[in-house]
């Protein structure tokens, strides 16, 4: 494909940032020109136009650049074509950072670019540890990712809800619009981001080396770690000031450079170039969507909403036709695992541990008990212990199922999209204002969801299948982030239930929640058979005459019912489906019979756990089970990375 | 013997009629109902963050923390042995639970379709003939009439047949705000006033919306109150777009202090007490 020119792309960018200014203001071209060359006469339609039009659409040019340069640069140094801060859960990291600091620590004298800088580091450290250094250029990192993306966002929410007053003008500030009020930003950025770029031309050249692979770059005479370094720490700092400034805006990190390159700009000067340029496009593109759509609509649509609408069927596009490696990082070394102890010593603990959970609260003063409830307290507790425990054992046997089918410790239920389908149906039911209950519209959304993997499941290998759940997760992001922006009650109701709330199940739906579970888990043991062949490979299974494919459409449709009727209930729960069956086989569990049943066992007590912290830590205030367990699991995952280290880091 | 049974009657019947006496609040609006009747609930929900955005009436120290308001704490609630529990509808899917516990009662005071203002005053007549205390409500609406016809009396003193329009916002961020429009209870303040809202809104179940600064430039006459505090003043302050909006070159901005707009009567009279208050700063024109 011929290629369009720069200067092509530079005129529609010139065109598109010159009906962006025509689209807000009612002053002629004319009085427009004599505004800016003779500023003064204090006009309001004038200073509107000066000190709020300008100035939005300088910062959308800017800051879509920075953007777009932050995506370029990941994607070169991972040589992973989907990479970008927001699929690799660094926006997250920042974001979480930057509420975390306001919320813990008021009054902090740190500028708001470190810490979002701090954030960013941090979570892409914890990235490379999960996927694997070596590994960022396959389909791992976007795992770990997403993965990541979910946990810092409850991590965040768990800090909004405790704050819920003090926190509404922090999502409305967080939720990612262009809108300004005077210079003050442009002067902010320029001075932070014109340095960053004089960098830029020294890296080209090693980032042309480095595509060759980093061993033969590295033979060639390149400081890989040194170029990874600075590279990654640049990324991350654009990215950082585009958050500082205007709050999370996704996609057009990882849209431009991907663009860029269909273009055919692939070597890293002509893509940074490119890049540029159509990330200013796009942004302004998107925020141009959004002012015309907030004249219309009675609620304020925020930029970052806008580009998350255009971005995502593209990111989606873009996932199911982009080859990419299926490169994975096995957690766990067979060998290093250890002997299996009796399953009924299992089972003891497991048990002592339920006990605990269900005797253990805090009475009316605030004093911690454990003994047998009352029978009214203990109608009110076993509802919710139920639903928590039967949604820990579904999501372990939801995850065993993935990690076996695909061969990759990194799926699970979480990243299918079927839990975005039913945050989505959820979120429609509540911008409809539907009096139906908002769990039909949930269930609806992942049945939704689950129909178009089937469909898929026979024609794309399953790694697409993961990548388009990735592509679905940023699109809830962007639709999120509209009804987030309101700051009002809706909001919260929409990030409690977000977080994971198990608190208003009711006896009847925590025992059918339970019978449910149990009823797959009793189809996949019945499965193991399958499974166990699946997992050594396919051209094994192949030849002891498996069919193949219908085996992976069944087990595909049975993963994504348990995560239907436990996402529907609860919402996106992150890292226990991950991180279970990990440890299952880590404590010894190699066989899938009691990787099964150890994965369940530990779902359970896990979550019930979570429960019990969830009605006792912040007594009487109580924390979503959901963020809890996802946050226990997620920091399970790290102690085990950081205690066994690995010998290809 | 006839005169013990009757007495033990009459024992038996005040016994079983006898009002709630142990109120659990688990929404801002009820608790604020409640100490307008001079009710001390034996709970509320968010106890810290009401003492620090609602701050009127004032709760009494004794009173207990219930957890969240979207996620109360049942087994707390249950320890208390309430008889009466208050709820809004963020918790009507709870109310099963509720029930289980003690009586519950729905008290659903903000809807697009009713009038916020006249649903306050029938919502804490409806809790005060439950909780035996109609007197004391009618006590109040009387107060609270004559209040507002001073007040009312005071700003036609002084302005005349024309008093100045109010809008009254809260700042959300240095570029956008929430501003109370019709059925908001500050306009039902204005009103009661006799003042005349400067910016309308269309009607909203809680009478507010999200808008842009620059919406602000359409205020040519009238008076801008803002909520206060806002943390991100000095952003504010330094924009050039601010400085340059009429109603801030004209000196025509007040801020008030932190005053709660999502309660009842009680937050009715208290609005029109400060509306009026930041009106006595304006001299007539």
């Amino acid at each position: 494909m011929k290629r369009p020119s720069l200067t092509l792309l530079g005129a529609a960018l010139i065109v598109l940032a010159f009906s962006h200014l025509q689209l807000a203001t009612p002053l002629s071209l004319g009085e427009q020109w004599q505004a800016i060359r003779q500023p003064g006469d204090g006009q309001i339609e004038e200073m509107i136009f000066l000190h709020a039009h300008l100035p939005r659409t300088v910062l959308a040019i800017l800051l879509g650049a920075a953007m777009a340069l932050s995506g370029s640069l990941l994607q070169q140094l991972t040589l992973n074509p989907l990479a970008s801060p927001m699929t690799l859960g660094t926006s997250a990291g920042a974001w979480c950072a930057i509420v975390l600091g306001g919320l813990l620590w008021p009054g902090n004298t740190i500028g708001i670019e470190w810490l979002a800088l701090g954030g960013s580091l941090l979570s892409f450290l914890l990235l490379g540890a999960l996927a694997g250094w070596r590994q960022l250029h396959g389909l791992g990192a976007l795992l770990a990712g997403t993965a990541l993306n979910l946990l810092l966002g409850s991590v965040a929410a768990i800090a909004v809800m405790m704050n819920d007053q003090y926190s509404r003008s922090l999502l409305v500030w967080g939720a990612g619009d262009l809108a300004q009020n005077d210079w003050y930003w442009v002067h902010w950025v320029l001075p932070r981001l014109l340095p960053a770029l004089l960098v830029l031309p020294l890296l080209c050249r090693p980032l042309q080396l480095l595509q060759l692979g980093s061993e033969a770059a590295a033979a060639a005479g390149l400081n890989v770690l040194r170029l990874a370094l600075v590279g990654s720490l640049l990324a991350l700092w654009l990215n950082g000031l585009a958050i500082s400034a205007v709050g999370l805006i996704g996609f057009v990190s990882l849209l431009a450079p991907a663009l860029a390159r269909l273009l055919g700009a692939s070597r890293p000067a002509d893509n940074m170039r490119y890049a540029v340029l159509i990330g200013s496009i796009t942004l302004l593109l998107a925020d141009t969507l959004a002012m015309y759509a907030s004249q219309w609509l009675s609620d304020i649509l925020p930029s970052s909403a806008a580009a998350g609408l255009l971005g995502a069927p593209v990111l989606i596009w873009l996932c199911l036709r982009q080859p990419l490696a299926d490169g994975v990082a096995l957690l766990s070394s067979p060998g290093k695992s250890r002997r299996l102890l009796p399953l009924t010593l299992w089972l003891a603990a497991g048990l002592l541990i339920l006990l605990l959970c269900a005797l253990g609260s805090r009475d009316a003063g605030g004093a911690w008990v454990l003994g047998w409830p009352e029978p009214a307290i203990w109608s009110l507790r076993w509802p919710r212990l139920l639903a928590a425990c039967a949604a820990g054992m579904g999501l372990a046997i939801a995850g065993l199922i993935l990690q076996r089918l695909l061969n990759n410790p990194l799926s699970s239920p979480d990243l299918l999209g079927i839990s975005s389908g039913a945050s989505l149906g959820m979120l429609a039911g509540l911008l409809l204002g539907s009096s139906l209950s908002p769990w039909l519209f949930s269930a609806a959304g992942a049945a939704l969801v689950l129909l178009a993997l089937c469909w898929l499941a026979p024609r794309q290998s399953p790694a697409r299948l993961i990548l388009l759940g990735i592509g679905l997760s940023s699109l809830l992001e962007a639709v999120l982030q509209f009804v987030l922006a309101q700051g009002n009650n809706d909001s919260f109701q929409l990030l409690n239930w977000l977080a994971g709330s198990t608190y208003h199940t009711t006896a009847a739906q925590a025992a059918s929640l339970f019978g449910l579970v149990s009823l797959l888990g009793l189809i996949t043991l019945g499965t193991a058979r399958v499974l166990t062949l699946l997992s050594l490979g396919e051209a094994h299974a192949r030849a002891t005459g498996l069919d193949v494919r219908r085996a992976r459409w069944v087990l595909l449709l049975l993963a994504g019912l348990l995560s239907l009727v436990i996402s529907s209930q609860f919402g996106p729960m992150a890292f226990i489906g991950l991180v279970l069956p990990q440890l299952a086989i880590k404590l010894g569990a190699r066989r899938l019979g009691s990787q099964l049943g150890l994965a369940t066992l530990l779902g359970a007590a896990m979550l019930a756990l979570a429960d019990l912290a969830s009605r006792t830590a912040f007594f009487p205030n109580q924390l979503p089970v959901g963020a809890l367990g996802s946050l226990a699991c997620g920091s399970l995952l790290l102690l085990a990375l950081l205690s066994s280290p690995r010998s290809r880091t | 013997m006839k005169i013990i049974v009757v007495v033990l009657g009459l024992l038996l019947s005040s016994l079983l009629q006898a009002a709630p006496s142990r109120v659990i609040a688990l929404s801002w609006e009820a608790t604020e109902y409640l100490l307008t009747l001079g009710v001390t609930p034996i709970a509320v929900a968010d106890r810290a963050d009401y003492q620090q955005w609602v701050v009127e009436p004032a709760l009494p120290g004794k009173v207990l923390d219930a957890g969240s308001r979207l996620e109360p704490n049942l087994e707390r609630i249950y320890a208390l042995k309430p008889d009466l529990i208050i709820i809004n509808p963020a918790l009507a899917g709870m109310q099963a639970n509720l029930e289980k516990i003690a009586p519950t009662l729905l008290l659903d005071a903000f809807r697009a379709e009713h009038d916020n203002a006249s649903a306050a005053e029938r919502l804490q007549r409806q809790l005060a003939v439950r909780l035996d205390r109609l007197a004391q409500h009618e006590a109040f609406v009387r107060q609270q009439g004559l209040e507002l016809a001073k007040l009312r009396q005071i700003i036609g003193q002084r302005f005349g047949a024309k008093p100045p329009a109010v809008c009254l916002i809260r700042f959300a961020s240095p570029v956008s705000f929430w501003v109370y429009g019709e059925n908001s209870l500050p306009e039902a303040a204005m009103h009661a006033l006799g003042l005349r809202n400067a910016c309308p809104q269309q009607r909203t179940a809680w009478g507010t919306r999200l808008r842009k600064l620059p919406d602000l430039a359409a205020l040519n006459e009238g008076l801008l109150l803002h909520i206060a505090p806002f943390p991100r003043q000095t952003e504010l302050e330094r924009s050039r777009l601010w400085q340059a909006l009429p109603v801030v070159r004209e000196r025509r901005v007040y801020a008030m202090p932190p005053v709660w707009t999502n309660g009842g009567m009680y937050s009715i009279s208290r609005l029109a007490r400060q509306i009026s208050a930041q009106l006595q700063n304006r001299s007539p024109d």
